[in-house]
């Protein structure tokens, strides 16, 4: 594929549409920054590939900042922006693609007229590998991430396609991971829970094992052979489900909390602590007896009351109805009788006077010790009392001791005794209670009831009578309790048993889950065998590939920089990531640290130049967007020589796109005899980039000389003086060059005329005796070379300058077929 | 997921892989992949060999 002809509206820098002509073995185009020469390199690989590094690395920065950045900024129409490009293809017809820029930034593509989808026709593919060097990707290959640097120049090796492979492999496995269809999700769920509560079971531990080394079937071995360890002899496969829903009923009935109805045994009687505290009681009872009689003895030696009762009783009621605001008033007669004499009178009656004072203080705290005595006992009863099951644990105590008859019925009837002997303690207990607080409202009254509270020791005897008949029945129920012990014991199921069971039953029901838990495992584990499979190959082929494109690499380094002993050795690449190896003497290193900018620049065209040189590549041209820009002057003259010819000799198309006026010219002037184009990009406009076709630097020179020696204005005969000491220098450089085939270094600018005249010498075609007109000319113009205001020059008359604009003129008609330029 | 890529149908090296590969699962990711273009399609493949485990499962 070579280029002829770049047709570009809307797109980038381009407002109007314009027509570049590409035809020629070298293009050049020169202008200074921000006159569309990028815009150029853009349409041509937008065209060709429907996208541009540039923006896809813009919009990994920021998809916002760089939205809609391939359209121009004024475009409006008509119509949609786009670029053709018109070529011609290895077979030698001519084609045509047209892509159009659509407003959501995909774009319409045809291909010589026709609707097209791709370029596969023409092998124009791959994002990477394509002849354009353009600034950023220079740039970005060298100090780019070595992970990315892989991607990009496995990319430019042609593997692209199994990188987006592997790409796309790793995307789908995390969209799977991320995407499991509901029920896998669930059914992942519940098999992690299953598995590590199997996990979790000593005797299960070989199931969970087998299940994690992938080997499903020997689990499910595992599993059923516990399974039928758990079950009746003679369980079938088929029917391991039920024959486990019935054992776990069965255990479930049998979860009885045996040990909650247990009771000690009470040795003796006598010794036990209910026991000695019934004495006790006796003790205190007598005790308040005593209390009870003193307290009797000493009422009736008391004096009797003057006042009968029923009078004393008149007088409290009295003293109770008188109104505080007539107090002196009787209540019951009106009198003012009531003295406050009488009433204290009346009040010391009705109060009990007695001769000696008699207190209860003695007898209520020895009711209160007795009381107190007997809470404490009943409290210690209360801990000899049995739990007694309940209805159903009462059936579900008959099934398990279901061998054990007479235990189970002696044990019922000794339940039925001691809710009998509680129900009679607890009665006896509040005739007690009662009788108690009889005696005790008794003695707040300062009343002793006839007979010494004769209900009192027939309630502590027949509640001392109930508790020793309660022990007896709960020593009863003690025994029967141990008889029967055993007999349950040997039937209880623990919590443990009965979760086991549960387990296996989930693990029958849930089996299906834990199959499609290690499906999901199993695929992910094939998409990340593919990754590495695909990783593996791409390495393989990689190192296949480099073996010969390093060398191709090395070989365009060497062109431009040259033989040294410090510089790029070679690429080492690796499965995810490649690195630029430099060497310093015999040692090793990284180029990207250690190289210079212009020897890194080097390596970024070397590699470059190799992908687009490559054999089977599908294009035969190649775009260089500034490629010197951080060359010195001895590489950027290798890259004039060498590169350049190497391309040419080699039958590419070059395109250059260049920012500075003197490399063109240079290039222009070193291949004449390819017929270079060179475009000279002045201005931007409005409309786009304003591309004019110039001629050799020297022909452009002698045009200005004449534009401006006629001028009223000393500023631009000025310049046409100096015009005419380039011409000079120029002459001279360009005859050198065509005749030699080497280019002049910026050290001959501005020199001396000895200088020249030694380049001149070596000039077989030059005439010697034009020498002398050379040398007048440059004599006469080099003073005004100086910038020196101390030493100001008269500017030349139009009548000083024409004679030697005459003179330049005749030496370069002579010499015009000399320099290729008829 | 979006397109990530602009494979090439006929790209010699895929083809290659797909040779070197022994699984059916890897031939038939590859396949869509080229079929269809997008990791999607992988994905699909991985998740239509999912239900079909978990068919047979029930």
């Amino acid at each position: 594929m070579k280029l002829n002809k770049l047709i570009v509206r809307g797109l980038r820098g381009f407002n109007g549409e314009q027509t570049i002509d590409l035809n020629g073995d070298l293009v050049i185009f020169s202008g200074s920054n921000g006159c569309g020469k990028t815009s150029i390199g853009e349409a041509i690989e937008w065209v060709l590939y429907g996208r541009t590094l540039k923006r896809m690395k813009g919009d990994e920065i920021s998809r916002r900042e760089y939205q809609g950045s391939y359209q121009n900024a004024h475009f409006g129409g008509p119509g949609l922006p786009f670029v053709e490009l018109h070529f011609t293809d290895s077979t030698g017809v001519m084609h045509v693609i047209r892509r159009e820029l659509k407003a959501d930034e995909t774009s319409v593509l045809r291909v010589d007229g026709n609707i097209a989808a791709n370029l596969d026709q023409f092998k124009i593919a791959a994002v990477y590998d394509r002849p354009l060097v353009l600034q950023h990707t220079l740039q970005d290959f060298i100090f780019m991430k070595p992970k990315n640097r892989y991607e990009v120049l496995s990319g430019m090796l042609g593997l692209e396609g199994l990188i987006e492979f592997r790409k796309a492999v790793e995307e789908s496995k995390t969209f799977f991971s991320n995407n499991l269809p509901r029920g896998a999700k669930e059914a992942q769920s519940r098999a992690l829970l299953l598995v590590g509560s199997m996990n979790r079971e000593p005797i299960l531990k070989p199931v969970t094992a087998a299940i994690k080394q992938g080997g499903l079937t020997e689990a499910k071995k595992q599993f059923v052979q516990v399974t039928f360890g758990r079950l009746p002899s003679g369980t079938q496969e088929s029917g391991i489900l039920p024959a486990l829903e019935k054992a776990k009923t069965a255990k479930e009935r049998s979860k009885l909390d045996w040990g909650r109805f247990s009771l000690s045994a009470i040795a003796s009687p006598e010794d036990h602590q209910a026991i000695s505290q019934l004495r006790g009681l006796k003790d205190q009872l007598s005790a308040f007896g005593a209390e009870v009689e003193m307290v009797r003895a000493r009422i009736e030696s008391a004096e009797p009351e003057a006042i009968p009762p029923a009078r004393k009783d008149f007088y409290a009621l009295g003293i109770e109805f008188v109104d505080s605001t007539h107090p002196e008033n009787c209540p019951f007669c009106g009198e003012d009788t009531l003295k406050p004499e009488r009433l204290a009178e009346l009040k010391a009656q009705i109060e009990f006077v007695g001769s000696s004072s008699i207190s209860f203080t003695g007898v209520i705290g020895a009711i209160e010790r007795f009381r107190s005595m007997l809470s404490t006992q009943a409290t210690t009863i209360s801990r000899i009392t049995p739990t007694l099951p309940s209805e159903s644990e009462v059936a579900t105590i008959g099934e398990l001791a279901v061998d054990s008859k007479k235990g189970v019925d002696d044990y019922l009837e000794a339940i039925r005794q001691v809710a009998r002997a509680a129900a009679d303690l607890r009665e006896k207990r509040q005739r007690l209670d009662e009788e108690i607080r009889v005696a005790r409202q008794a003695l707040e009254g300062e009343k002793i009831p006839e007979g010494q509270f004769p209900g009192l020791p027939t309630a502590l005897q027949e509640y001392n009578d109930s508790v020793r008949s309660y022990i007896s029945v709960a020593n009863g129920y003690a025994a029967t309790y141990a008889t029967l012990d055993p007999v349950i014991k040997g039937k209880l199921a623990s919590e443990e048993d009965v979760r086991f069971l549960d387990l296996l039953i989930r693990g029958v029901k849930e089996w299906g889950d834990i199959r499609i838990d290690r499906q999901i495992f199993e695929t992910l584990e094939s998409l990340q065998d593919l990754i590495r499979r695909t990783r593996l190959f791409i390495e393989t082929k990689q190192k296949e590939i480099l073996q010969q494109r390093d060398s191709d690499i090395k070989a365009w380094y060497l062109l431009l920089s040259g033989a040294s002993d410090v510089g790029y050795e070679q690429i080492v690449p690796s499965t995810d990531n490649l690195e630029l190896r430099a060497k310093t003497f015999t040692k090793q290193m990284m180029a990207a640290p250690n190289l210079s900018q212009c020897q890194l620049n080097c390596v970024g065209l070397a590699v470059y130049l190799a992908t687009a040189t490559r054999p089977g590549s599908p294009c035969q041209f190649v775009l260089f967007d500034d490629p010197i820009q951080s060359m010195d002057d001895d590489h950027t003259e290798a890259f004039k020589k060498t590169v350049i010819q190497r391309l040419l000799t080699s039958g590419f198309q070059v395109l250059l796109l260049t920012h500075m006026d003197t490399f063109a010219g240079d290039v222009e002037r070193l291949y004449r005899a390819s017929t270079p184009a060179l475009y000279k990009m002045e201005s931007y406009t409005l409309s786009g980039p304003n591309i004019v076709p110039h001629g050799p630097a020297i022909k452009r020179l002698l045009a200005e000389i004449k534009r401006d020696k006629d001028s009223v204005n000393d500023a631009f005969r000025k310049q046409s003086t100096l015009g005419l000491r380039q011409f000079v220098e120029r002459f001279v450089k360009d005859l050198y060059s065509s005749e030699t085939g080497q280019s002049v270094t910026k050290r001959f600018e501005n020199k001396s005329w000895p200088e020249l005249r030694n380049l001149l010498r070596q000039c077989k075609k030059f005439e010697p005796a034009d020498e002398a007109i050379l040398e007048d000319t440059h004599e006469f113009a080099s003073p005004y070379l100086h910038t020196d205001d101390s030493r100001p020059q008269t500017v030349p008359s139009p009548s000083h300058l024409n004679p030697h604009h005459t003179a330049m003129s005749k030496l370069y008609e002579k010499y015009v077929a000399v320099f290729n330029l008829t | 997921m979006e397109k990530t890529h602009f494979p090439d149908s006929s790209d010699p090296l895929l083809d290659e892989l797909e040779k070197a590969l022994e699984s059916d699962f890897h031939k038939s990711c590859i396949e869509a992949y080229l079929a269809k273009a997008s990791a999607m399609a992988i994905a699909q493949i991985a998740i239509d060999v999912l239900a079909k485990a978990a068919n047979e499962a029930k």
